[in-house]
């Protein structure tokens, strides 16, 4: 298991300042002991304003640096280096108005969020104040393969002692349903299926989490309709604090549709991890090689 | 098959070189494929042994049978001495041969040899007034045939007395002259009369050979060549022939091998030996098998002898941890008793390394928080036995270098890698780890011994390099997460550590079983105690940990538990290391020889089935009484259950492979047959009704329904009350290892107990319409649909249940009168229930093939919804199918083949119209959400010519696992579907039919084999009889 060990914040004009650092303070608090934040330039002449309210949020009890960033936040990203997998956390809001889903996040936000490999908590605009948290949702694809969202999710609700539920949506009307890798597919007895195929389905999620680790998991929630319709549905459940989503990397136009319709719809923080290339087994049978 | 040989004590050490006859030793004919033989010896090579290969033939025979199998390496090792002396072969450069030795005969010698054959068979002539022929084309040699007839053109070694006898016959019938011996003398005063100065004359009792070279020079060459510049004692130097002692008064051939220079090493005979063997000659008849036998005890002293041939190995290379389970499953070493996941020593928190113990089971335990399942529902059966108990991982090691543990971690540069011998059940995981500067590599093998199942070995080798290191090492017991990952386990006194000896002992929450874990471990050869140690390692220093383990259990008694395994314990001291992966090499060679199955043209099918059949190997019950679970012992799927998969798909293999495995499949279910009786009475029924998922005493462990979370929707499981037709499924078990066997003694002492009483369950749970009788509320196989009456498969096997009831009456009544009585007394059967038996068996309905041929699945199935199949649904339907049961139930659409079960198992039984009729219209609505459905579809298929559609439900079947086609083999393998691929392949694609006579081929189906499957080849062992088949596409 890896824990929040740094969080890097990113603080603009544009963006909502309460709840981020209230929440920020939380994490600081379970672990996290080394805090930055980042002030956009532009936001010079609220330093008093912004450690004001890092003092209010109980930030500036904990190790934190507070900087001015004199470069994008992609550029200042880079320049602290990488970190261990799992053991940063990036923090940044969207646009403070109501906008198309494509418009949803402003260019130098999708620059950080598309070169960061670390976790990105992003606060949407018009977010409910939920901190602490009471529940972290992942939405799951339902293929058997590995799943950042889900490892980095459950650090984090094991870090903070938030119990998290696991959401598979299956589209009915898609036709990948049929994917022969698909968690909602199940052929024998649902008694002899189902349970061993989630626990199956969450193992290879994660494989570096341990039994202990996977009792924040409360449910394995199997729904059937469209993510776009049925997510949201789900986290209009006040008590769900943060949703963890694992996405391919790229917010240009055409691409991440479903994701940036949800970020508009939602009204709570959403925990943004890249998919990373799985490396894979090879299997040798004789002379015949299969790998996928 | 005769069983193991015994080696006396002399042979059971390592030999440094081997020197061997060729025929009649290694090989019983020149036209047999020898790849067990190639690949033993490609081991032998490889580990440095000198392999020496005499005979009298040329070297084209060698090349073609020997060489074209054997493996790169070590081929600096061997030597072919061929024509009878004449020659040697080496090999260099990547296999190349080059003849390293020649005896070239002058032309003088040339008109010699000819001129004394041509004497000699005057001399037959004249003598015996027999035609003889000469064979002139032979290196240095010329042969006189002293029988050429056709009868005796090639005569096989294990022959030799018949062909002493006629030989002798037609040579004796003449004024009592001494044949044979007097014939060799006559000819080698010939030679010398000829102007030979040191001929050579040898007999293999067919020819009298003359030529100017014997197998002495063979070994002579080999002394002076290889043996002393090796330097390599003469007691390192086995010779294996098959004629030493006298025959027809003259000495054995292979005697001549055995020249004064080498007059103290060790010498051993596997042939018929009709007269007995020179008494420096240790005698262990067998012939090829028994020298192949001799060739794996070698083996075990050089090392765990992995193969180096390709086609006897699973091989794991990179690492995608997501696949872990899966991997796990697959690379699973068992016996029977133990299943031991193929886990890595160092491994991930997700991995289920688990070790199962057949029969022991326990309480269902929620195992997870997220279930999405409510299984504590109060309908859930709250059984003791309801679960197969994971016992932890017996070889987790743990390495701290410089203090700091060694993990396997997300994103390090970590390699690990498994090797899975198929033909050994031995495996061996390679693991490297990257800390700092340091690099550690651990090489480890282990093995479930199949010759004591309560064993199992391991071994390990840590190598550390970068410099100079503090190592902590711990091996043993994986106790992390204990509770988490066990929750079914106890543990009494962990790690109490006494006289060199770990024991850890284990009592199950609910059913109390008490399992206790000893061992004995060994560093750099040095036995110590207790599992963990320091040390200082220079760079590139090595440590070789040897550890025993064994298993015992017992159902309360701890005493008794803890005095046996100290006792046993006591009796493994390692030093007898390399004795038990011998014996459990020879134990799996035996297996092989008997049960490969060997495509010439198509490597790929010949390994699948080769995995398939291992895993079926160590899933067999060693102990009566145990059975095999639907994903055997290699993971928790189905929760351990077994299921009718046991007595339909994977007893006909052992029935004609090694039927004391099919005798202990139902010898389980006669062990539950008490527990069958309290079923049936339960649901109001008399006799026996056999568990639909049946564990250890008989009791049903189906739950009535699940609570499915998300959903709220409760769903109803009928398979548990309403899938009844398990029950003649385990009389068509027995009735099936009958026929196969012919075992009068467990047919009278267990089967007809059981086909009495499943008989007196079906005249319970019929129901009568007037004068005919029904089935009502049943599912079928395809378990889609519930409540149907009639359901045709049932209907059958019920039917067929009842009429060997019947024939075992008259059959007990007329072998053993009183034992007949006595059952029946026992079990209160009147002659009133004989006769209800008959007549429902004769008016009980069975559903007819229509005017279309085809066979309604149950009544009303004609009038369900239509549906139409997607063929992306095959395999692994949409959660729905289960969800909305209901809607399902309603609809045209089967889970797996049902009506189609019925030719399957009684092909005689339908025309082929019949067959098609219901292929065509059952298969496309069938989505196969079970994987039995496969091999039934390939058999159908192959049977009415279909053969694209054979071949595609063939091969998805046999390798099921090996792909993963269905996304579920983390929970294990599918053992019904690995008995099923092997039926379809010998009893849908080959055309075996079983006779009384023995099995036959049906002709026609040499014309259907795919050219590019090449011959498909294989033994079946019927009624104590083996049978070598072979069948070769037209």
């Amino acid at each position: 298991m890896s824990r929040v060990r740094s969080v890097v914040l990113f603080i603009r004009r544009s963006c909502d300042l309460g709840t981020p650092l209230r929440t920020v303070a939380w994490i600081a608090r379970t672990g996290a002991s080394d805090v930055l934040v980042i002030i956009h330039p532009e936001m010079a002449a609220g330093e008093l304003e912004v450690r004001r309210r890092l003092k209010h949020a109980g930030l500036s009890q904990l190790k934190t640096r507070v900087v001015f960033g004199r470069h994008s936040m992609k550029e200042s990203l880079i320049r602290l280096g990488e970190a261990r997998e799992g053991e940063r956390l990036v923090v940044v809001g969207s646009k403070e108005r109501d906008v198309p889903a494509r418009e949803i996040l402003d260019p130098e936000t999708i620059e950080l969020i598309e070169c960061c490999s670390d976790p990105v908590l992003l606060f949407p605009f018009r977010l409910s104040e939920f901190v602490p948290w009471s529940l972290i949702v992942t939405p799951m694809s339902g293929e058997f393969r590995r799943n950042r969202a889900l490892a980095r999710a459950m650090d984090l609700a094991n870090q903070l002692q938030v119990p998290m539920d696991i959401v598979h949506v299956i589209d009915p009307m898609q036709k990948h349903q049929y994917s022969a890798k698909a968690v909602g597919r199940t052929g024998d007895q649902p008694h002899h299926e189902i349970q061993p195929m989630i626990s199956e389905f969450i193992s290879a999620a994660c494989p570096f989490c341990s039994e202990s680790e996977k009792k924040v998991i409360r449910n394995f929630r199997l729904i059937h309709g469209s993510a776009i319709l049925e997510l949201p549905k789900i986290l209009s459940d006040t008590s769900v604090g943060l949703i963890a989503i694992e996405w391919k990397g790229l917010f240009m136009r055409g691409h991440a549709e479903t994701l940036k319709e949800l970020i508009r719809k939602l009204r709570v923080p959403v925990l943004l991890i890249r998919e990373t290339a799985n490396q894979e087994t090879s299997l040798r049978a004789g002379h015949r090689f299969r790998a996928n | 098959m005769q069983g193991t040989p015994i080696w006396p004590n002399e042979l059971q050490r390592p030999f440094r070189a081997l020197v061997f006859d060729w025929d009649g030793v290694a090989v019983s004919g020149r036209d047999k494929a020898i790849p067990h033989l190639q690949d033993s010896l490609s081991r032998l090579l490889d580990c440095g042994v000198l392999i020496v290969v005499v005979t009298g033939t040329h070297f084209g025979h060698l090349q073609h049978q020997l060489l074209s199998g054997l493996g790169r390496r070590g081929l600096e090792n061997l030597f072919c001495c061929t024509n009878r002396g004449s020659e040697v072969y080496a090999f260099r450069d990547g296999g190349r041969a080059d003849r390293v030795y020649l005896k070239q005969a002058s032309l003088d010698d040339e008109r010699h040899l000819d001129r004394t054959a041509i004497r000699l068979q005057k001399l037959i002539f004249k003598e015996f007034h027999l035609d003889s022929e000469i064979i002139f084309d032979r290196l240095n040699r010329r042969k006189v045939d002293l029988i050429p007839t056709p009868q005796w053109v090639s005569p096989p070694k294990g022959s030799i007395n018949e062909l002493l006898m006629a030989v002798e016959q037609r040579l004796g019938a003449h004024e009592g002259i001494a044949g044979l011996p007097w014939l060799v003398s006559r000819a080698r005063d010939i030679a010398q009369e000829c102007g030979l100065e040191d001929p050579r004359v040898t007999t293999d009792i067919k020819h009298i050979e003359i030529g100017l070279t014997d197998k002495s020079d063979s070994s002579r060459w080999i002394l002076l060549n290889q043996i002393i510049p090796r330097k390599i004692e003469p007691r390192e130097v086995c010779i294996i022939g098959d004629e030493f002692g006298m025959t027809g008064g003259v000495p054995g051939s292979d005697l001549l091998l055995c020249i004064p220079e080498l007059v103290s090493s060790t010498i051993v005979s596997v042939g018929v030996e009709p007269a007995g063997t020179p008494s420096m000659v240790h005698h262990v008849p067998g012939g090829p098998e028994a020298f192949m036998d001799f060739l794996d005890l070698q083996l075990s002293y050089f090392d765990w002898g992995l193969s180096r041939d390709p086609a006897w190995l699973l091989v794991q290379t990179d690492f995608d941890p997501a696949r872990e389970r899966e991997m796990e499953a697959l690379f699973t070493v068992g016996n029977g008793l133990l299943g031991l996941r193929g886990a890595l020593e160092i491994t991930i928190p997700a991995s289920e390394s688990d070790l199962y113990i057949a029969g022991v089971y326990d309480s269902k335990f929620q195992s997870r928080p997220y279930s999405e399942l409510d299984f504590l529902t109060p309908k859930r059966n709250t059984s003791r036995y309801s679960e197969l108990v994971s016992f932890p991982f017996p070889f987790r090691i743990r390495i701290k270098l410089n203090g700091d543990e060694i993990q396997l971690r997300e994103k390090d540069s970590s390699t690990h890698s498994r090797k899975l011998d198929l033909g050994t059940g031995i495996l061996e995981v390679k693991q490297k780890f990257q800390i700092d500067s340091y690099q550690v590599e651990i090489i480890s093998r282990r093995l479930a011994s199949l010759d004591d199942s309560s064993r199992i070995i391991h071994e390990f080798e840590l190598i550390s390099s970068g410099g100079r290191v503090t190592i902590d090492v711990e091996c043993g017991i994986d106790f992390d997460e204990f509770q988490n990952r066990h929750p079914h386990l106890l543990v009494l006194s962990p790690a109490l550590k006494q006289d060199f000896r770990e024991l850890t002992f284990f009592k199950t929450m609910a059913s109390g079983k008490l399992v206790a874990f000893g061992s004995r471990m060994q560093i750099n050869g040095i036995e110590v105690q207790g599992p963990s140690w320091s040390s200082i390692l220079e760079d590139q220093e090595r440590v070789q940990v040897r550890r025993v383990l064994v298993v015992h259990t017992h159902d309360s008694d701890m005493e008794y538990l803890e005095r046996t395994t100290r006792e046993r314990l006591k009796a493994h001291p390692l030093k007898d290391f390399h004795r038990w992966i011998g014996n459990h090499r020879r134990a799996w060679s035996s297996f092989w020889r008997r049960s490969d199955l060997r495509f010439s043209n198509n490597q790929g099918l010949t390994e699948s089935q080769r995995f398939n059949l291992y895993h079926l190997r160590i899933a067999a019950p060693v102990v009566s009484g145990n059975s095999i679970p639907a994903r055997t012992l290699s993971g928790r799927g189905y929760e351990g259950h077994i299921f009718w998969d046991a007595e339909i798909f994977v007893l006909p293999f052992f029935a004609l492979q090694f039927p004391h495995f099919a005798r202990n499949l139902l010898e389980y279910r006669y062990r539950t047959l008490p527990g069958a009786r309290r079923r049936a009475t339960q649901l109001g029924f008399r006799g026996a009704l056999f568990a639909w998922e049946s564990t250890v005493d008989g009791e049903d462990e189906t739950p009535e329904s699940i609570l499915i979370k998300s959903h709220s929707v409760e769903v109803p499981i009928f398979t548990g009350t309403q899938q009844v037709h398990v029950t003649a499924d385990v009389a068509y078990g027995v009735w099936n290892y009958w026929y196969c066997t012919g075992d009068s003694e467990f047919m009278r002492n267990y089967g007809a107990e059981i086909l009495f009483e499943t008989a007196r369950f079906w005249c319970s749970r019929v129901s009568n319409d007037g004068d005919q009788f029904h089935i009502d509320e049943v599912v079928g196989p395809d378990e889609y649909h519930h409540g149907v009456r009639d359901n045709a498969y049932t209907n059958w096997m019920a039917r067929f249940n009842l009429n060997k009831a019947l024939w075992a009456r008259d059959w007990l009544a007329a072998s053993d009168p009183e034992y007949f009585r006595d059952l029946c007394l026992r079990l209160g059967i009147r002659t009133e229930d004989f006769n209800l038996w008959d007549v429902i068996s004769k008016s009980l309905y069975i559903p007819q093939p229509g005017p279309n041929g085809v066979i309604e699945q149950f009544e009303g199935f004609f009038q369900l919804k239509n549906v139409v199949l997607e063929k992306a649904e095959r395999l692994k339907s949409p959660v729905s199918r289960l969800l909305d049961w209901q809607e399902v139930n309603a609809s045209k659409i089967c889970k797996q083949a049902d009506v189609l079960m019925l030719p399957f198992l009684f092909p005689e039984s339908f025309s082929d119209d019949v067959i098609r009729a219901n292929y065509r219209y059952y298969e496309p609505i069938t989505d196969h959400g079970s994987s039995l459905s496969l091999p039934v579809h390939a058999w159908t298929a192959a049977r009415i010519g279909a053969f694209q559609d054979a071949l595609s439900y063939y091969n998805q079947s046999v390798e099921l696992d090996l792909f993963n086609l269905m996304q579920n083999t983390s929970l294990g393998v599918h053992a019904a579907c690995m008995g099923g691929s092997w039926m379809a392949l010998i009893f849908g694609l080959m055309g075996v039919r079983l006779t009384e006579g023995g099995p036959v081929l049906e002709q026609s189906v040499r014309r259907t084999l795919p050219r590019e499957w090449g011959s498909i080849s294989l033994r079946l062992l019927f009624r104590e009889k083996e049978y070598e088949i072979e069948v070769a596409a037209a």
